[in-house]
């Protein structure tokens, strides 16, 4: 379970967040929609502390935090119970798709390293990588690279997965296995999930709520069925409209 | 009169110039040592803008650039005796000269080598560090198993011809006394009055270590560009 509360972000004059208050139960999996400059990602990297939010609670399972008064214990302790999976992939340069997944296990961890191996060939496995355990990134596909990242998330069993636009900077044919990774290991773990992307069929097919972002604030929440074919708010509405030209939806 | 290049006495020169060679290497290896890690301690500085420390390495980088090398040199073999008397009542006018030339070319090299590894470090993208972080990587882990590695990779070649120019550099430790090549030619010329010569038993012995150390690092660099980024590896 992971809960934000009431976050509020600002850089300089412009209030990016102003009071986002997201539940999520371990096993479900949240899509945060809405236009670029919304606040979707800057909330993934509050959370993570990527960037240090100036107002807001944080809670993950029994771990507390006050989001202006961490301390660098706390913010270890939220990464280390977390995992995120970032939109150009940033695998370790220096290392090859297995130490990627170790790196977490070992470094951070103190884990043995036979036993990191064995977990991070297992995660590997997941993503459909086993035979890629010595490529370093600049020998994979984005596509690789990205289900590499999804590997090294995973093989930390965090309480909570972090996707920003998971997809977004990859070639369109390779979108599509992309997201079926993410749905597999999604489901499989018993993690919570919060997702950044604009995959209008991946949040309707995998959703269990969808939030739709706007200025700063959660404009809207339901399932995706709601949210999709039942939209209450009029900026919902207009955002659908222009990512959906298309598809036909009833209001 | 006027004398011709002796070829046969610059074969004979050769061995009497050669144990100059291991004052010359000394000075370089323990130059380039202390440059090395005062230059990565104000690059760090710098990169993380750490108050103060950060100006400084500012200051202290546009004197070392913009002072030529031999007064630097002159500076610190006269400079750091009078400063050490005076307000620590040590005395350093017994101490071997070589000890100064060292101090004198490690500081001169530590302002590049600061720029170099400032340049290194800023050039490794922000999401390695944020990567690190999100699995659980404090600062130092990231900065050891990360970003450094990275770093160290793209430094190379800048190192590369920090090292090679400093062997030419050291041609002038010579003038407080140090007897490396320099000097050895200068104690055979003084003696023989052939010093054309004896100036090109040097230049002989400085483009072979030039030579040599430029072949060592791009074998260095090869190795380590496998090892650490896998380029030039199969997959």
């Amino acid at each position: 379970m992971i809960e934000l509360k009431n976050v509020h972000k600002s850089f300089g004059k412009n209030k990016v967040l102003k009071g986002v208050t997201v539940r999520v139960e371990n096993g479900e999996v949240i899509v945060i929609l809405g236009a670029s400059g919304s606040g979707k990602t800057t909330l993934l990297r509050c959370l993570n502390f990527l960037e240090r939010a100036d107002e807001g609670e944080l809670t993950i399972h029994d771990f507390h935090v006050n989001f202006h008064q961490a301390t660098r214990k706390d913010i270890l302790a939220v990464r280390r119970r977390t995992a995120f999976v970032f939109q150009n992939y940033n695998l370790f340069l220096n290392q090859t798709a297995l130490k990627n997944v170790m790196e977490g296990l070992v470094t951070a961890r103190k884990m043995p390293k036979v036993e990191a191996e064995k977990i991070a060939g297992a995660a590997l496995g997941k993503v459909g990588l086993s035979g890629k355990y010595d490529a370093y990134p600049h020998q994979l596909s984005g596509g690789q690279q990205q289900r590499v990242a999804i590997a090294r998330a995973i093989a930390l069993k965090p309480d909570a997965i972090l996707f920003d636009e998971p997809t977004s900077a990859l070639d369109p044919e390779l979108v599509g296995e992309t997201l079926n990774v993410i749905k597999r290991v999604v489901c499989d773990e018993n993690i919570a999930s919060i997702v950044v992307t604009h995959e209008m069929s991946f949040a309707s097919e995998v959703a269990s709520q969808v939030f739709f972002m706007d200025d700063g604030v959660i404009a809207e929440q339901g399932t995706p069925r709601e949210i999709f074919t039942r939209p209450k708010e009029e900026r919902t509405k207009q955002f659908l409209r222009r990512i959906l030209p298309d598809t036909d939806y009833q209001i | 009169m006027y004398k011709t290049i002796d070829l046969v006495r610059v074969l004979e020169d050769l061995p009497i110039v050669a144990p100059g060679i291991l004052n010359t290497m000394f000075i370089v290896i323990l130059a380039s040592a202390l440059g090395i890690a005062v230059g990565l301690l104000l690059a760090v500085a710098r990169v993380n803008r750490v108050p103060v420390l950060n100006q400084l390495a500012v200051v202290y980088g546009s004197f070392m650039r913009g002072t030529p090398v031999i007064v630097q040199l002159f500076i610190v073999y006269y400079g750091l005796p009078m400063l050490f008397k005076q307000f620590f009542n040590i005395n350093l006018a017994r101490m071997a000269k070589i000890n100064f030339v060292i101090v004198a070319y490690g500081l001169n090299t530590s302002a590049v080598y600061s720029e170099i590894f400032r340049g290194a470090l800023s050039g490794v993208p922000i999401g390695q560090l944020e990567a690190a972080f999100s699995v659980g990587l404090t600062r130092w882990q990231a900065f050891r198993r990360i970003i450094a590695p990275q770093a160290f990779l793209s430094a190379l070649p800048g190192i590369s011809s920090c090292v090679i120019g400093l062997i030419e550099n050291t041609s002038l430790a010579f003038t407080i006394g140090v007897v490396d090549i320099m000097g050895k030619v200068k104690v055979i010329g003084s003696a023989t009055e052939h010093y054309m010569e004896a100036y090109i038993c040097a230049a002989i012995y400085f483009i072979a270590m030039s030579l040599i150390l430029r072949r060592i690092f791009s074998a260095v660099e090869k190795v380590l560009q496998s090892r650490v980024a896998g380029i030039g590896s199969a997959a």
